[in-house]
């Protein structure tokens, strides 16, 4: 029972953290490589509000909103002047700088042994523990999608699929692009804090190595295996959920459970892009029979372009 | 001081090794090449198991070592690279994929070699300090940087004097005109990741003799190199080289005056401003510029 909890919390964390990649990467374009680091910035903001403020649940779970949707925000003037392979490694940059600072402010976020017994999320009086903690995530997390789901149709959402598409064009028409994409930064940033407050409270338990380069990295392989869109959020948190808890369950040495995930993930990643560029979700829509079009990042409503991300130079 | 120069410099030589390594892999293929990293700590173990297990002597087996390193190299451009391309895939395709490669391929190596570290058969006495400005050195420091200057020079012999030079520039400047006279890009790929590989068996023997080697040791030394490349600018040699150097300083220098461990913030920081001030890097072209890229 415990495992299923486990792998339900999980893959809602994961969908979450891939809606939000999907507002940068997928309809904005950004491809950024900090999404680890704002879940953590929202885990510890919410937790530590819990405990070193004894704040109750809502309040704590508001302020790691505001707080990582600024700090993720922040990040499109940081890098206003870059673009494509620059903008991903200053993301980078900042996903480096966020954890170090995690590691090394001791007096304020506990330092490398992280936070241990972060309270349970507790609201209108009743505590969410197990399986009632199991439903609160999923039920979050299919929230969470449906408002992706809404937000791709906005209109706020199809200016974000234009930037991705052609950002001179739009800044033509009148849009601040970067206020625009500031905005979506923003919202992926409150997204990450709901899945850290989620993943904190169900582990009780936080610390700087939960949310390292590797966590961005794998969340970009979520993405990617998915495919990206509201679909590809799902399939590829409960490919990459599926996979990382199913491990627990082989018989494994513990010398291999370390690297057989990293391989099964790795190699899956490799062989999506060179086969289904486009993702599970992709992949799905292909077998369904439906058209296909454009190769590269997926994406899901935009028209066909030659190459949905800002493409500078292929000489 | 001095110490810190010495090792800052070691480490920008390991760096500037693979970085212009990188560079040219960039320049021809226009592949992100993260798994590069992933061919650094391949041949570094490539090298121990020659040396310890088959008890080839270090010369030799570093030598050797270059033959796996360059076919890992290669398969990554044939296996990956090559279909993608063919399928019109977009450079973060591209990138993500290279990605992929070093996660599992680092994975693979724990699986092979355990997730301990690794040590190479040194002969006696090459571990022994000298006295530099009145501070002691390892050896391999010297041996790091002065083998990395000479590799260099090397490079850039090669690149600038020899036909096979001329091959990877001619494609590096234009790949759909070097059709045209007559060159076949997809070689010219194979060679770029051959010699690129090749460049990190002499970065990862002298990094295994000093600190041994893990698995996870190529992920943590390509984040500095891609910090160098996008630093220099990214394709750029000269860029590369001079940034490499600068990004090793930047590691080891500030721990006169800083806790070590915020060593790694002040090179991402590094990496931070330079983007900011000059988003194209410190000698690059101005691709990375927003409005003039389209």
């Amino acid at each position: 029972m415990d495992i299923i909890i486990d792998l339900l919390v999980r893959i809602s964390v994961i969908a979450i953290l891939c809606a939000g990649l999907d507002i940068v990467l997928g309809m904005s374009g950004r491809f950024s490589i900090a999404q680890g680091a704002l879940f953590g910035v929202g885990a510890y903001t919410s937790t530590l509000a819990m405990t070193e403020l004894a704040w109750p649940f809502v309040p704590a779970l508001v302020a790691g909103m505001v707080v990582t949707a600024i700090v993720s925000a922040l990040i499109v003037p940081l890098t206003s002047r870059v673009a494509h392979f620059y903008f991903a490694i200053s993301t980078l940059a900042i996903q480096v700088l966020i954890v170090t600072f995690l590691k090394n402010a001791q007096s304020i976020t506990g330092g490398d042994g992280g936070v241990f017994g972060v309270p349970s999320i507790e609201l209108f009086g009743f505590e969410f523990r197990g399986g009632w903690l199991a439903a609160l995530s999923v039920g979050v997390g299919v929230l969470i999608l449906l408002l992706l789901k809404w937000l791709r149709r906005s209109r706020f959402g199809n200016v974000l699929l234009a930037v991705k598409a052609d950002e001179q064009l739009v800044g033509s028409l009148g849009y601040r692009v970067n206020l625009q994409v500031a905005v979506a930064f923003a919202v992926n940033g409150a997204l990450c804090a709901v899945a850290g407050a989620i993943q904190a409270s169900h582990i009780q338990y936080i610390s700087p190595a939960s949310f390292g380069i590797e966590v961005s990295l794998g969340l970009l392989i979520a993405y990617m295996l998915g495919g990206g869109g509201v679909w590809g959020a799902v399939l590829g948190a409960v490919a990459f959920g599926g996979i990382e808890q199913g491990v627990l369950l082989l018989p494994l040495p513990g010398s291999l459970a370390g690297p057989v995930p990293q391989v099964i993930y790795g190699l899956a990643l490799v062989l999506v892009m060179i086969f289904f560029p486009r993702g599970l979700s992709g992949l799905i829509r292909d077998l369904s029979g439906r058209r296909r079009h454009g190769v590269g990042i997926p994406d899901e409503q935009s028209p066909p372009t030659p190459d949905p991300v800002r493409e500078s130079r292929v000489s | 001081m001095i110490a810190l120069l010495m090792s800052g410099l070691a480490l920008g030589s390991t760096i500037v090794l693979l970085a212009v390594g990188f560079s040219i892999v960039y320049n021809t293929t226009r592949v992100f090449h993260f798994a590069h990293g992933f061919i650094f700590t391949f041949a570094g173990y490539s090298a121990v198991t020659l040396n310890v297990e088959l008890g080839v002597p270090l010369l030799l087996a570093s030598l050797l070592a270059v033959v796996p390193a360059a076919i890992v190299g290669m398969a990554c451009e044939t296996l990956v690279y090559r279909p993608m391309r063919n399928r019109d895939a977009s450079a973060l395709s591209l990138f993500t994929a290279s990605f992929g490669i070093l996660v599992a391929g680092s994975a693979i190596i724990q699986m092979i070699w355990g997730p301990t570290s690794k040590r190479l058969d040194l002969p006696s006495g090459a571990s022994d300090t000298v006295a530099v400005l009145g501070t002691f050195v390892t050896k391999y420091e010297i041996w790091t940087i002065a083998l990395a200057v000479l590799l260099l020079v090397v490079v850039v012999v090669v690149l600038n004097r020899t036909s096979t030079g001329l091959f990877l520039r001619a494609v590096s400047s234009n790949t759909e005109r070097s059709y045209l006279i007559g060159l076949k890009p997809m070689r010219v790929y194979l060679m770029a990741l051959a010699i690129g590989s090749a460049l990190t068996v002499p970065a990862a023997v002298l990094s295994t003799a000093r600190f041994g080697i893990e698995p996870a040791a190529g992920f943590r030394l390509i984040l500095l190199v891609v910090v160098a490349q996008v630093v220099g600018g990214l394709g750029s040699i000269p860029g590369a080289i001079l940034a490499s150097y600068v990004v090793g300083l930047t590691a080891t220098l500030p721990l006169l005056v800083i806790d070590p461990k915020w060593s790694q913030a002040v090179v991402f920081l590094l990496l931070f401003l330079v983007l900011i001030l000059r988003p194209h890097g410190l000698l690059g072209e101005r691709e990375a510029r927003r409005y003039e890229a389209t």
